[in-house]
């Protein structure tokens, strides 16, 4: 740099005193940047300050909003007792889905991470449920959990029921269905991700605890789980994000019924703003819950990015 | 951890027996929307040796090809994704050559806000942006779908890019430089071609973002021939009547793109993954 400041002392004073402030490129640096910069803030910044605007108005679909201070969020939470279900449902599906994931994710990396023959070609396989489109893979669970459907059938013809249970149209079965398909779906992404990082585990750590006489389990508990810590959270934390705000499963499946046994957030937000056609109110919802989800992601920031350096 | 341990009969044969459950569970619901698109609309219906091939016909695929607009919601989708990929990887580009080589302020404090407003879910600027294309004359059409698609594949492009480049010598480019290169002749000629097969993913996973999206679609699309393929498959619902055949036949062409293109970037699908797909 020295030697580039040597060469151009006789630039105006101007330029190298920006050139000094802002950095040797900054004139192209920033000009490389302005596409991103639009983007970013045309489409999620403006929007996020919309957003903030639009829940304290009556805003309607076709109709310019009047401002109304914090009535919505007035109404929302004290009001509302269906966004207190919405809320819980939301817990119950998000903590639901995100365990068994993680168990699911966690026993086949552990079965993939043996000597097994084609290891590549299953690992392709197990992926399937998470590559393709979430709404072919939720309608196709939509048709399998039938009251007429194919699980129904082979549930009774083996006798593990009686009758044929309406999976999704009772509120127990409705909440369980959407566990197992969010699951189903996520499953593969943990597994292929906790593999990766299995197979990062130096060798000898697993042949010297074998040599002090370590049983599987103990070798899995003080090997296999520690070196994953980081691994793991940046996987259940995504996870958590993805699976608190799902939209198109709850939707294809349920619609968020029976009558709001099973709406989360994203659908009821839908439901409000598309609906009832209440754009104001609806983003009421997205917006009163979206510290909790910016929190989330601080503190996923700084893991991804301490992976991404290493 | 490539084990060179024996492992046990036993316990071998559990593995197996482990992974054949996980393959089964992971594929049957594909085998399903494989044979309902092969049957009548009787058909779905017969318990008689439901699980079992029989009686296939190819009329739901003449049908949705004959009488429904699925070739132009197969169009849509892949104008939708081809230029929402093109145009994220061009800004990622950009910007992931700028805040990886460049020298001047900001340029750290950016790279952590991409990944920020790459992790902001969609279920919360459906509405804003619904009512920003509102505001743009933009609802109902494609090129309003084609916006809100870059809110989250402009931000997931430029962090996979720019993943990229950092992974490329430094050594090479300042080579390059002392040579007499430009740094936008360095990007062409040096870093782009290293970087090939990273710009290849990151378009590759753009465009399966943008085919599988559905809430923006639906929030921002009304008129049936404006439709992508997945929200097509919801016309195939009428109140509680599905016509599984035909959305069946339907599901299973909306799937075989995506799993081509994975297949070409498997080696890659785990750190694209780390990074996120927006899904979940």
């Amino acid at each position: 740099m020295q030697t580039a400041y040597a060469t151009t002392a006789q630039r105006p004073s101007l330029a190298r005193a920006l050139r000094q402030w802002l950095g040797a490129d900054f004139a192209l640096g920033y000009l490389m940047l302005l596409p991103l910069v639009v983007v970013l803030f045309g489409l999620l910044a403006y929007p996020t300050i919309s957003a903030l605007s639009i829940t304290l108005q009556d805003k309607t679909i076709g109709l310019p909003g009047r401002f109304i201070g914090l009535q919505n969020y007035y109404q929302l939470l004290f009001k509302d007792p269906i966004f207190w279900r919405v809320v819980q449902n939301g817990f119950i599906f998000t903590i639901g889905s995100v365990s068994l994931k993680l168990v699911l994710g966690m026993t086949i990396a552990l079965v993939l991470n043996r000597r097994i023959v084609l290891r590549g070609f299953f690992r392709g396989l197990i992926l399937m449920p998470w590559v393709a489109p979430t709404v072919v893979t939720a309608l196709a669970w939509r048709w399998i959990l039938d009251l007429m459907g194919v699980l129904n059938y082979i549930l009774t013809n083996i006798g593990i029921l009686k009758l044929p249970v309406p999976w999704l149209a009772k509120y127990g079965p409705a909440m369980f269905s959407l566990i197992m398909v969010n699951a189903w779906r996520g499953f593969p992404f943990f597994g292929v991700t906790l593999l990766a990082g299995m197979q990062t585990i130096p060798l000898e750590l697993y042949e010297a605890a074998e040599v002090d006489g370590a049983s599987a389990w103990q070798r899995f508990w003080h090997i296999t789980l520690p070196s994953l810590r980081t691994v793991l959270l940046v996987v259940t934390i995504l996870s958590t994000i993805w699976t608190f705000n799902d939209f198109s499963i709850v939707w294809l499946l349920t619609r968020g019924g029976p009558v709001n046994a099973t709406d989360v957030f994203a659908t009821y937000t839908y439901k409000l703003g598309f609906e009832t056609s209440r754009l104001g109110y609806g983003e009421t919802v997205s917006v009163i819950l979206a510290p909790v989800l910016i929190g989330i992601i601080l503190i996923l920031s700084p893991l991804m990015l301490r992976r991404e350096s290493e | 951890m490539e084990s060179t341990r024996r492992y046990s009969l036993p316990s071998q044969v559990l593995t197996y027996v482990v992974l054949l459950a996980f393959v089964v569970i992971a594929l049957f619901p594909f085998y399903w929307i494989g044979l309902t698109s092969f049957r009548t609309p009787r058909g779905v219906y017969v318990r008689e040796q439901m699980l079992v091939p029989r009686n296939l016909t190819l009329e739901n695929y003449a049908y949705i090809f004959t009488e429904r607009p699925t070739l132009m919601w197969l169009r849509n989708s892949a104008m939708l994704g081809l230029s929402s990929s093109i145009l994220s990887v061009i800004i990622g580009i950009l910007a992931g050559y700028a805040l990886v080589r460049l020298r001047f302020r900001g340029n750290r404090s950016f790279a952590k806000l991409i990944l920020f407003t790459y992790l902001l879910p969609s279920s919360l600027l459906f509405i804003p942006l619904f009512i920003l294309m509102h505001s743009l004359g933009l609802v109902n059409s494609l090129w309003g779908v084609l916006l809100s698609y870059q809110s989250f594949n402009v931000p997931f492009c430029t962090w996979l890019i720019l993943g990229y480049f950092r992974s490329i010598p430094e050594e090479l480019e300042d080579a390059a430089l002392i040579d007499g290169c430009t740094k936008t002749g360095v990007l062409f000629r040096i870093v782009l071609p290293l970087a090939a097969p990273g710009i290849v993913t990151a378009f590759i996973f753009g465009f399966t973002n943008s085919w599988n999206e559905f809430l923006y679609v639906i929030t921002l699309i009304h008129s049936r021939e404006l439709m992508t393929l997945p929200t097509g498959l919801g016309s195939y619902i009428m109140g509680d009547v599905f016509l599984w055949g035909p959305l069946m036949a339907t599901a299973l062409i909306t799937t075989i793109p995506p799993i081509i293109l994975f297949m070409f970037v498997q080696r890659y699908v785990v750190s694209g993954m780390t990074l996120g797909s927006v899904k979940g």
